[in-house]
């Protein structure tokens, strides 16, 4: 394969084609067998592909070396730590893509957390209005940081975390506070059909913001923003407003990923920050978004965060330190955002 | 300057030329530099003088020919140190002062490790004074005004001891007094042993300064001047020695004034106004850095500015972009880089446009129409492809120039601002895209073009508007408008009455 084929043979770029592509192809090579089209579908979305070798060979390797490992309570502890890192992966994709990065979604899953364990007891209803102030609030904030200010979103929603954990610690006063309203709680504790509700109700979401992504114009919008401001901007799109927009979504769906958190843990962590947001950084980048901006897709984060959860999982099993995870995690990042880098400059 | 002075040559080129792609950029260029000389460099836009230098600072290798350095073969290790160049952009670092930029990696130490701040000092103070510039060493270059650092720009090159030293461009930014102050700087450094070429645009200032005068034109040296048969009539005469004239056009039919701009100020520009006509090509042309990209910038809102933008017999100078787009105002910037979504398919930029400006109703995209519309557009610009949902970046030069159009086009645009159109493209795409654009006008559409290449503004152009430095210098009709007198002006230097004179001096002469 010649090096220009190569490089669009990536996942992230045909997701941003969007639908069509499958579609077309299938209609324009009729002939070909099934296999064929197996081989076309691998070297035109090679990321997924090898996140899904990925996840493969963590099963074969987790179900040898493990007892519990392919287990169904295994399963469901699984699945439930891996939808909160799913949903803030995908929250970080669709900024990605937009071209901004928001490094306060694990803060504002922290600040949401104890703004349920506080007023949960009082009212349900005011709960969910403050959350939702909650979402107003911190997306004006964030607008108007990127576009009155004209600040790099990097360093500015870095900051912002900082502000946002901060005032977390200060409602709770550093400790974690327990929740036992059976309501916040059934999403971490009740099933559907078998499965536990929270990854059901993270694939939901992810269905619509897949579809939004791809096949709405303001997907299209989102995408030629990031890949391009200044041809976005002569075409004639409102690339601040997209931005702002994307940094909403980031929002919405961490302070969801902080009703799941409750749900699961059953207490609210002020300090929980720093660590999902860094997950769901690994989780966007492993799943194909670009740091550069215009590239990314929300199955990507999907299988991203199966893969991290999947690992993490694997280590506790075999009973490797807590700092080992810290190093591996590192490490994966950097292995990600090299291959970022690398697509880059192809 | 005395003959034994010149008689010593320190550079000689022969035979050079360069290749891209198979495109002749360089043919057999033969120069040659001597010691204690300022010889002046021109041509216009594509004439070669880029190539020209990177090669002289060793950027880039020449596919042929030799240099030599005081009779010997100069060896590529040897050029660095040989030839030295001043950028026209700054290479300074804002936040070090004046001494620490001069001497940057050649900075006198104690034992191999201390910096010594005061042989720092004593160093560049000699050199400034040596040079007349009269500047704090210790001060740090974000203080200086603009022309000081041009000095210490040239100090620092100078500072190398080089025997060949490049200014390419050094007046460019700066206005007439404070070139002044730099042409004697470059007098002072060419009498202190070392020769100087000088690069620039504007004539006068080579006629005032250099003693010898090689014009480059389509990539070869087409003459040099010497001492008293430098002038920039016979400068200009040489850059444009063929005469050429705009293709008579049968069928032109121009309509109504479509867009207009009125006295536009900003940084850049300088009362440009001018006006564009249904039905025709109206050529914003001038050197590179003249302010026509600026022009169009302003127009379509990219870039502030001060004045008046009617759009039939509409003000349209406070809309934003977007608006623009959708009143039928469309735009092609220079670069593809600015105007293509690498990450997009060819689909999906062909609709880009479509989409963005709001004119497509609805929310959900709906495939089967922007694969109709891709498909109109595939045909009707005659894009080559094999699959219009492949990345756009695996589409050649001329193609993507014509996905760039036809997206603008898309929208069914009263008037088209395109921003050299046809660059980087082969000869078959650029015939294409002219067509296009005779087509477009001959439709009734206004087409304001920005172009570089005299050749390309005559076969397209039915109108002209020259600029120089942000001001416009001359406006021709397409039959007035000749290689000769587009050169002229984009070379002009002064008022209307100067260029007038020397326009008369040219036809005098022939």
């Amino acid at each position: 394969m010649g090096k220009d084929q190569a490089s669009t043979a990536f996942s992230t770029e045909m997701s941003a084609r969007g639908e069509t592509t499958a579609g077309s192809q299938r209609a324009d090579h009729p002939a070909q067998g099934r296999g064929n089209s197996l081989v076309i579908w691998v070297s035109r979305n090679r990321q997924l592909a090898g996140l899904i070798l990925s996840i493969v060979v963590v099963l074969v390797v987790g179900s040898v070396t493990s007892d519990v490992f392919l287990t169904k309570s295994n399963f469901y502890l699984v699945s439930s730590q891996t939808a909160i890192t799913a949903l803030l992966g995908v929250a970080v994709t669709i900024g990605l893509v937009a071209g901004v990065i928001d490094f306060s979604v694990g803060a504002i899953v922290a600040v949401s957390t104890v703004i349920i364990a506080q007023n949960a007891g009082e009212s349900f209803v005011l709960t969910v209005l403050l959350l939702m102030l909650l979402v107003l609030i911190v997306t004006l904030v964030k607008g108007v940081l990127l576009s009155y200010l004209g600040l790099e979103t990097f360093i500015a929603t870095l900051a912002l975390s900082l502000v946002i954990e901060g005032i977390a610690v200060g409602m709770s006063e550093g400790q974690s506070i327990p929740v036992n309203e059976s309501t916040w709680l059934a999403l971490g504790s009740s099933d559907v059909l078998g499965m536990p509700v929270a990854p059901i109700l993270v694939l939901a979401f992810a269905f619509i913001l897949a579809f939004v992504m791809r096949s709405t114009v303001w997907g299209k919008a989102l995408y030629a923003t990031g890949g391009n401001p200044i041809a976005a901007e002569i075409a004639g799109i409102r690339t601040r407003r997209v931005k702002t927009q994307a940094l909403a979504i980031c929002t919405g769906l961490a302070v969801i990923a902080g009703v799941l958190f409750v749900g699961r843990v059953g207490s609210a962590d002020p300090h929980t920050g720093t660590q999902l947001t860094l997950d769901a950084i690994v989780v966007a980048v492993l799943g194909g978004a670009s740091l550069f901006g215009g590239r990314g897709r929300v199955l990507g984060a999907l299988l991203g965060a199966v893969l991290l959860g999947l690992l993490f999982n694997l280590f506790i099993l075999l009973n490797m330190p807590q700092y080992s995870q810290m190093i591996i995690r590192g490490i994966i990042l950097i292995a990600a955002i090299s291959l970022d880098a690398a697509r880059r400059r192809e | 300057m005395s003959p034994s002075d010149i008689s010593e040559r320190l550079l000689t080129l022969s035979g050079v030329g360069k290749n891209y792609h198979g495109v002749s950029v360089l043919r057999d260029v033969a120069m040659d530099v001597r010691a204690g000389e300022v010889l002046g460099l021109i041509g216009a836009n594509g004439a070669g003088k880029s190539t020209l230098l990177k090669i002289l600072s060793g950027l880039i290798d020449r596919d042929g020919g030799t240099l030599t350095w005081g009779g010997k073969n100069l060896r590529h290790g040897e050029m660095a140190e040989r030839i030295a160049i001043v950028a026209q952009d700054s290479q300074l670092c804002e936040y070090m002062t004046v001494s620490e930029n001069i001497l940057l990696g050649n900075y006198p130490k104690h034992w191999g490790i201390r910096l010594d701040k005061r042989s720092m000092i004593n160093r560049s103070v000699e050199l400034l004074k040596t040079l007349h510039i009269d500047t704090d060493p210790a001060s740090p270059v974000s203080e200086l005004p603009l022309t000081k650092r041009r000095m210490v720009e040239i100090s620092k090159a100078v500072a190398r001891n080089p025997g060949v030293l490049i200014l390419d461009e050094p007046t460019a930014t700066l206005g007439p007094a404070e070139s002044a102050d730099v042409l004697n700087l470059i007098r002072r450094v060419s009498t202190a042993g070392g020769a100087v070429i000088f690069v620039s645009h504007r004539l006068d200032e080579v006629a005032k300064v250099s003693d010898r005068v090689t014009v480059l034109k389509d990539g070869e040296v087409v003459g040099t001047l010497e001492g008293a048969r430098i002038s920039e009539t016979a400068m200009v005469k040489l850059m444009s020695d063929r005469e050429l004239r705009p293709n008579r056009r049968e069928n032109r039919h121009s309509g109504e004034v479509c867009l207009s701009g009125v006295e536009l100020n900003n940084d850049k520009l300088r009362d440009v106004s001018f006006v564009a006509r249904s039905g025709e090509v109206s050529v914003l042309t001038g050197l590179a850095g003249s302010g026509r990209s600026s022009v169009l910038r302003a127009i379509f809102g990219l870039s502030r500015s001060d004045g008046q933008v009617h759009h039939q017999g509409r003000q349209i100078h406070k809309f934003s972009p977007r608006k623009r787009r959708q009143i039928g105002v469309g735009f092609v910037p220079e670069s593809r880089r600015d105007g293509l979504f690498d990450n997009l398919s060819v689909l999906d930029n062909l609709a880009s446009a479509y989409m963005a400006s709001g004119k497509y109703r609805g929310i959900i995209l709906r495939r089967r129409k922007l694969e109709r519309l891709a498909k109109t557009l595939i045909d009707d610009f005659g894009i080559v492809l094999d699959n219009p949902n492949q990345a756009v970046s695996e589409l050649s030069g001329g193609n993507q120039q014509k996905v760039m159009l036809a997206a603008s086009m898309a929208l069914k645009p009263s008037v088209m601002l395109v921003d050299e159109p046809t660059q980087g493209v082969d000869v078959s795409a650029k015939a294409d895209i002219h067509e296009l654009l005779r087509r477009y006008c001959g439709d009734g559409g206004a087409v304001v073009a920005v172009m570089s290449e005299t050749h390309e503004c005559l076969s397209l152009g039915d109108q002209f508007v020259v600029l120089r430095a942000g001001e416009v210098t001359g406006r021709l009709d397409y039959g007035d408008a000749s290689n000769a007198t587009l050169t002229r002006l984009a070379f002009a230097s002064g008022g209307g009455g100067a260029i007038l004179a020397m326009v008369e001096d040219v036809e005098d002469n022939e």
